[in-house]
């Protein structure tokens, strides 16, 4: 339990921007880059808002993204693999259209997928659009791997003697997915899942880094790492405290899933 | 293996098609992605364009494609999207290639050293803590380091300046060299458990002897995947790279085009970027192939 903590901490910053989100953007024209010091202890950008409220504030929407599109991949993965499992047509080419679709690299499929979904790059009408545009985006691109996972977890089990006998003593299909079938792909699909947040972390804020990502308004941790550094030589603060932020919550999430019985 | 490398080059081909099929569809869905100049000398001749029918396009968009024309850019009407993109790729390819041959030799032979040694176990937890900092992080913080704040290097890349290049390859490479060092020596290490190892030594056969001629026979297949999967954070790194430091290749090009909304620009480069990448899939599950027999059967 100690060590999903990590874990724990992240979830309450998804929720931290719907209470923080207007105070970290106060403009105080008198307060610009101001270095760190007791008032703000990430010091000011170039409009005087908190550094480091806006950081955390983007660190909550970084993570919120994560945790959505988490989500929404692994529920078409789990469903596009179990389909394809008790789908008794599902060939060796379909695995191979998985695999295909699996290796195109998730950044570039993102940016293509938000793309389209966008209908172009940037503009966008309103936040709740362009958030469920990068969430569908990431999930379109990175269901692929999970789906030919669960395929392969669920072939596993179908043979065995214990889901015939379930079925011969009259078990209801729901009765037996519930018991038997999400009971035996759990243990991996809880492993993936934990494993996969750092990584989702990082697709986002490279995508907001390059100018996919949620724009100035809901500045994410990459594209706060991009705007510090255009005055990076006077003020490394700027980029400093977004990019120790984003430090900060990889190594608490890739510590809390390493195993320390290896 | 002739049927192995059939099959490869088939899945190699159908990605490609893939590929295609999602960008004909962004071409075709999301306006202004793709700027036709034929049809832009036709506005130019001030003929009213014809509205096409959507199979007369298709036919249109397929040659497009094959001939990789991605029409011109959207602020210059004169420069087409190809040849735009090949001249930074160029330019950028003088770097990724040279890092590329560099992390191949130099991660084999640190590892080697590495496995060697008898500190092995402390590298390890130093590169194991050095490894969790992303590159979204450390690229910024070794040009601060070293450019803004020690002036080792200049403020801006300069193409004339040596040190600017070397720095330039080391910074792309400390990242992707310390993962792959990593994996491979723990790869490595655990190799070492193995009866035929033991055998070789009971043998008399050298330390050395063992460790490369047959130890690292049976990891080169692991070591390949690592590799595959650590030059796509080289060309990560290179986006990063090059829209800090201002390097002019595809990079920066790339970053340029998505601040400027230069559609049928991005989408060239993501083309360029995915076919890239899938290339290099190809090549190294080839070597795969040579490297390891029993996967021919079931390629």
């Amino acid at each position: 339990m100690k060590k999903y903590i990590p874990l724990f901490f992240a979830l309450a910053l998804c929720i931290y921007p719907m209470f923080a989100r207007d105070f970290s953007m106060d403009i105080d024209s008198a307060k610009v880059f101001q270095s760190p010091n007791k008032e703000f202890l990430g010091g000011t950008d170039s409009l005087g808002r908190d550094l480091l409220q806006r950081s955390l504030v983007g660190g909550g929407v970084s993570l919120l993204i994560c945790f959505a599109s988490l989500i929404l991949t692994y529920a078409l993965g789990v469903f596009i693999g179990s389909v394809l499992s008790f789908w008794n047509r599902s060939n060796h080419l379909v695995v191979f259209m998985i695999d295909v679709f699996d290796s195109i690299p998730n950044f570039l499929l993102v940016a293509l997928f938000s793309i389209l979904i966008n209908r172009g790059v940037g503009g966008q009408p309103s936040v709740i659009s362009t958030f469920t545009t990068l969430v569908i985006s990431i999930a379109l691109a990175a269901w692929a791997p999970i789906a030919r996972n669960v395929r392969l977890e669920i072939l596993q089990l179908r043979g065995r003697e214990y889901l015939s006998a379930a079925v011969v003593a009259g078990g209801s299909p729901l009765y037996i997915i519930r018991t038997y079938y999400i009971r035996a792909i759990w243990p991996w699909l809880r492993v993936s899942i934990v494993h996969n947040i750092p990584q989702f972390l990082l697709i986002e804020s490279v995508l907001s880094f390059t100018g996919f990502g949620m724009g100035s308004q809901n500045a994410t941790l990459g594209y706060l790492i991009y705007e510090g550094w255009k005055n990076a030589l006077l003020y490394p603060h700027l980029f400093m405290i977004p990019a120790a932020i984003l430090c900060v919550l990889i190594f608490m999430l890739t510590i809390s899933i390493q195993d320390n019985r290896s | 293996m002739i049927k192995a490398i059939f099959d490869l080059t088939f899945k190699f081909i159908l990605n490609v098609h893939l590929l295609l099929v999602l960008i004909f569809s962004i071409f075709y869905f999301v306006p202004g992605s793709y700027i036709d100049d034929e049809h832009i000398v036709e506005q130019v001749n001030q003929v009213v364009p014809v509205q096409k029918y959507f199979f007369f396009s298709l036919k249109e968009f397929l040659v497009d494609f094959y001939t990789l024309d991605f029409g011109v850019t959207l602020h210059n009407k004169n420069l087409k999207v190809t040849e735009l993109i090949w001249s930074k790729t160029v330019f950028s390819f003088q770097f990724l290639g040279l890092a590329v041959g560099i992390l191949l030799m130099a991660s084999i032979v640190i590892s080697f050293l590495v496995v060697r040694s008898r500190d092995r176990s402390r590298y390890l937890d130093f590169l194991r803590v050095i490894n969790q900092i992303p590159q979204l992080v450390m690229i910024p913080l070794i040009i601060y380091l070293f450019s803004y704040l020690f002036n080792l290097v200049p403020l801006k890349f300069d193409p004339y300046s040596t040190p600017c290049h070397v720095f330039v390859i080391a910074t792309l490479l400390i990242k992707p060299l310390g993962q792959l060092i990593q994996l491979t020596v723990e790869k490595w290490h655990k190799e070492s458990a193995e009866m035929y190892v033991q055998f070789a030594r009971a043998k008399g056969l050298s330390r050395n002897r063992v460790l490369v001629v047959h130890m690292f026979k049976n990891i080169a297949n692991s070591f390949l995947g690592y590799f595959l999967a650590i030059v796509l954070q080289l060309l990560t790194g290179n986006f990063i790279l090059e829209s800090l430091y201002s390097v002019p290749g595809f990079g920066l090009g790339f970053m340029d085009s998505v601040s400027q909304r230069d559609l049928p620009v991005v989408i060239g480069y993501l083309f360029l970027f995915s076919s890239l990448y899938l290339a290099l899939h190809f090549a190294v599950q080839t070597i795969y192939l040579y490297v390891n027999p029993r996967l021919r059967d079931f390629a």
